[in-house]
């Protein structure tokens, strides 16, 4: 190894060692955070935690099944399972929304199945204090929770366990 | 001879022997009901397996079969000589005999059970038992699974040839025969034949694939359903009754999994049946019926959904002593009670502990039977039923799913969503002619052949659309359900299609109308459509409809027509949704609304022109009619107003509750004009 090389390595060891120490930190910092995919119903603001999502998949190919429950938008065949779609809005009794959702959110249950809820906009990834999503879990029995995010605004989050087998 | 030649033979004669032994149970007892001359070919039957278990077992070293079979042949001689009767208790010493044989063959072998191979109910790794590692056998419901819908790509592969070809052949028809173009054309048209030939190979590959694994997987019914016919008779011996047992379905071919756990629940129900049901010959003589009671056992596939129907013609069920027994032994309270009906009454016989006898014999009054009937019944995801008529008889009636296996049904269309009806049920395609027709009041009813035959609405059924008599022409399946027969009424018949049949996802298994779902060409998923649970449906519904309050959304967003059904429906109306304008049309033309509610934005007809149509025609003019929209632009209320629609909402109004309010309002209004 020549003293040119030898220094060229050391500066990207450096940097790689940065890189990792900056990582470090962040994750510390993240330590008492839920990363959640938000989106809205209606005018509200709703969330579910990333660790429940398995897919955001376009809403098509969608079978409506005559005489399911009303929340029940239809079935889907996602990655070779049959998958049921629901309206979120109507599963959460919200009267209307802004536009007709395109989308749908995939969602493993506690008891490893999927469902499939519907969303008017693709979610984007955010992130909630522990602590307070844990103290409204602890707070309220509902399918989805009220909490304070980072920016001070009232975010519901959705409790997948509670939703559906609730 | 070495150890492993003998281990071998050992294990070839185990199954030999077991095969025989079945046969020669079932030819005895032929042979205890034959009369005089059709006795003789069932003797020779017998003497030709006797010996041949003698000679079998006496060649490699089992002496102590061979004599039992030596014994039995000596002992069967003179009645075969004669083609006598043999008394009971020869029979009884016949069975028992070959009970032993059996018991010796099964400690001899070198393995232990007698199946091939019976992977564990819920183990997802093949197992291997030591035959199987001998002859290489091995496999899992795992591996079963994936290879079966390696069975359902393929057939989806078989389709989508198909679409491609019917496309190219549609593309073909545009070229025009002139001279530059003639090759081309014959070209194609050569590709298109070429594809179609590919595709039916392709179904061929299908076929003989799942035709192998149903081979690997799946047994006739008829090994689970003969050994009964001995259960039967011994424990009509017991009980000193008569009984005969006979089959339907016995040559069906069923998941090994769902007969080995069928097995106990049929031994539970015929046991049932004789004990509690089947009445001694005495009574069944001086109440006008045959000294032998029958039982039957009757077994029917329906795309993915298996029905069992066990039944006898005893005393039937007898509900007063069922619910002192309920009340008496704890099962339900007397306040329960006295609110069930007789058919509730019934379903208390699964209940844990429940008995009606009052003594144990060695195979009831514990009260254990039908408690694990139900249990293995509910493991397979199905459920049971009890029909019963006092005097006559009990019938128990098994429903689960299979998951195995294709199933050929017909695409037919009901309004602008497809269904798979099985082929199996379908006698037939007609034209439904208006003079063939006899409406009534309740009911409509087809002249089909020599017969009048019901018509039963498939939109209507499926609550997409009220129920009315048939345009002219229009098709119509006839379907052939159990005992009825109907004419279906679609709106179109599709075509034919091989599909693989799987269970709806678990919160939608218990619809009664679908038997599963299938994926076809497109991808999409077609919903298969149960006859019997049509003709449930139909018979129980005979009545003129209530009148509701009744709302039309149309909607081409399939997650606003859901949104706006349970808004409406939360509220007590009845909501009919349909995806688009010619649609929507068509079901004003033949029901009645009290008011539609219906998107602006939408694909071949928007809601403004969908608003003229329906107020240029007399069925559509004077229905309140709400336009919504996700724009809230004064242009839209402009023109929807010159239309005709009596209001205009967005879906953030929507969103404030506002929809309910004014759907109310434009009725109202309506009628005050009125």
């Amino acid at each position: 190894m020549t003293d040119e090389s030898s220094t060229a390595e050391r500066l990207v060891l450096r940097r790689r060692a940065e890189r990792l120490r900056l990582a470090e930190r962040t994750d510390t910092a993240d330590e008492g955070t839920v990363a959640i995919a938000s989106f809205h119903v209606g005018e509200d603001q709703f969330a579910i935690e990333l660790a429940r999502m398995r897919a955001v998949v376009p809403l098509r190919l969608v079978t409506p099944v005559p005489l399911a429950r009303p929340h029940v938008i239809g079935v889907l065949k996602f990655d070779g399972r049959i998958v049921t779609a629901h309206s979120l809005a109507a599963r959460l009794g919200v009267r209307g929304w802004r536009h007709d959702p395109e989308i749908l959110i995939v969602v493993e249950l506690p008891n490893g199945e999927l469902a499939a809820l519907d969303c008017e906009e693709v979610p984007t990834a955010d992130a909630l204090p522990a602590k307070r999503l844990a103290e409204a879990r602890a707070r309220s029995a509902d399918a989805w929770l009220e909490v304070e995010g980072m920016n001070g605004k009232i975010v519901n989050v959705v409790d997948v366990a509670r939703l559906f087998c609730g | 001879m070495d150890a492993q030649s003998l281990r071998l033979l050992l294990a070839a004669f185990a199954a030999e022997a077991t095969e025989i032994i079945e046969r020669l149970t079932r030819v005895i007892l032929q042979l205890e009901s034959a009369p005089g001359d059709s006795a003789e070919p069932l003797f020779d039957e017998l003497g030709r397996g006797l010996h041949t278990l003698k000679g079998t077992a006496g060649s490699i070293g089992l002496d102590g079969v061979a004599a039992i079979a030596h014994d039995l042949e000596t002992l069967v001689a003179p009645y075969r000589k004669d083609r006598a009767a043999m008394p009971v208790e020869v029979t009884d010493e016949l069975l028992r005999s070959l009970d032993r044989i059996s018991s010796m063959v099964r400690d001899a072998s070198p393995v232990t059970g007698d199946e091939p191979a019976e992977p564990g109910e819920d183990s997802e790794e093949p197992t291997r038992s030591p035959r199987d590692a001998e002859l290489g056998w091995r496999v899992s419901p795992k591996q079963i699974r994936e290879l079966m819908r390696e069975v359902e790509r393929l057939r989806n592969l078989r389709m989508r040839i198909e679409e491609r070809r019917r496309r190219l052949l549609r593309e073909i028809e545009l070229i025009a025969w002139s001279s530059g173009d003639r090759a081309h054309r014959v070209a194609l048209m050569g590709a298109a034949r070429g594809l179609r030939t590919d595709g039916e190979e392709l179904g061929d590959v299908a076929n003989a694939v799942e035709g192998g694994i149903k081979d690997i997987w799946t047994l006739p019914a008829r090994m689970v359903l003969e050994p009964l016919e001995r259960v039967v008779r011994d424990h009509c011996r017991e009980s000193g009754k008569l009984a005969r047992l006979s089959f339907v379905g016995a040559e069906l071919a069923l998941d090994r999994r769902v007969l080995e756990a069928l097995k106990g629940p049929f031994v539970h129900l015929v046991r049932n049946a004789i004990d509690h049901g089947i009445e001694s010959p005495e009574v069944r003589a001086s109440s006008g019926k045959h000294e032998v009671g029958s039982l039957s056992i009757r077994l029917e596939q329906q795309g993915n959904l298996l029905f069992v129907e066990v039944s006898d013609d005893g005393r039937g069920l007898d509900h007063d002593r069922i619910r002192r027994v309920a009340r008496d032994r704890g099962v339900s309270t007397e306040g329960e009670i006295a609110q069930m009906s007789d058919g509730e009454v019934a379903q208390l016989v699964f209940e844990p502990g429940f008995s009606t006898r009052t003594s144990v014999s060695t195979t009831s009054g514990r009260g254990v039977g039908l408690d694990v009937v139900m249990t293995e019944v509910r493991a397979l995801q199905g459920h049971i039923e009890v029909q019963t008529t006092a005097g006559q008889g009990t019938r128990f009636v098994l429903t689960m799913p299979v998951d195995l296996g294709s199933s050929q049904v017909l695409l037919v269309r009901c309004g602008d969503q497809r269904f798979g009806v099985p082929t199996l049920s379908t006698e037939s395609v007609i034209a439904v002619r208006s003079e063939r027709m006899q409406v009534g009041r309740t009911r409509i009813r087809l002249m089909h052949g020599d017969h009048l035959l019901p018509v039963v609405s498939l939109a209507a059924q499926l609550g997409l659309a009220d129920s009315s008599a048939p345009s002219e022409r229009q098709p119509a399946l006839i379907v052939q359900s159990q005992t009825e027969r109907f004419a279906l009424v679609v709106d179109e018949v599709l075509g034919e299609n091989d599909v693989v049949i799987r269970p709806l996802p678990e919160e939608q298994r218990s619809l009664p109308a679908y038997q599963g779902v299938a994926t076809v060409a497109s991808g999409e998923l077609l919903l298969v459509l149960r006859p019997d649970w049509i003709a449930e449906v139909w018979r129980g519904d005979q009545k003129p409809i209530a009148a509701t309050r009744r709302v039309l959304v149309v909607d081409d967003s399939v997650t606003a027509r859901a949104l706006h059904r349970a808004m409406l429906e939360a509220a007590g109306w009845t909501v009919h949704a349909v995806g688009g304008g010619r649609q929507a049309l068509e079901h004003i033309r033949r029901s009645a609304y009290d008011a539609v509610v219906c998107d602006i934005a939408m694909p071949e007809m928007d809601g403004f022109q969908l608003t003229r149509e329906m107020r240029a025609s007399p069925e559509g003019v004077a229905i309140p009619i709400i336009l919504v929209s996700a724009h809230d632009a004064d242009e839209d209320r402009v023109e929807g107003s010159a239309a005709g629609a009596d209001a205009f909402l967005s879906k953030r109004d929507c969103a404030s509750g506002r929809l309910l309010a004014e759907v109310s309002k434009v009725i109202s209004n309506k009628r005050a004009h009125a």
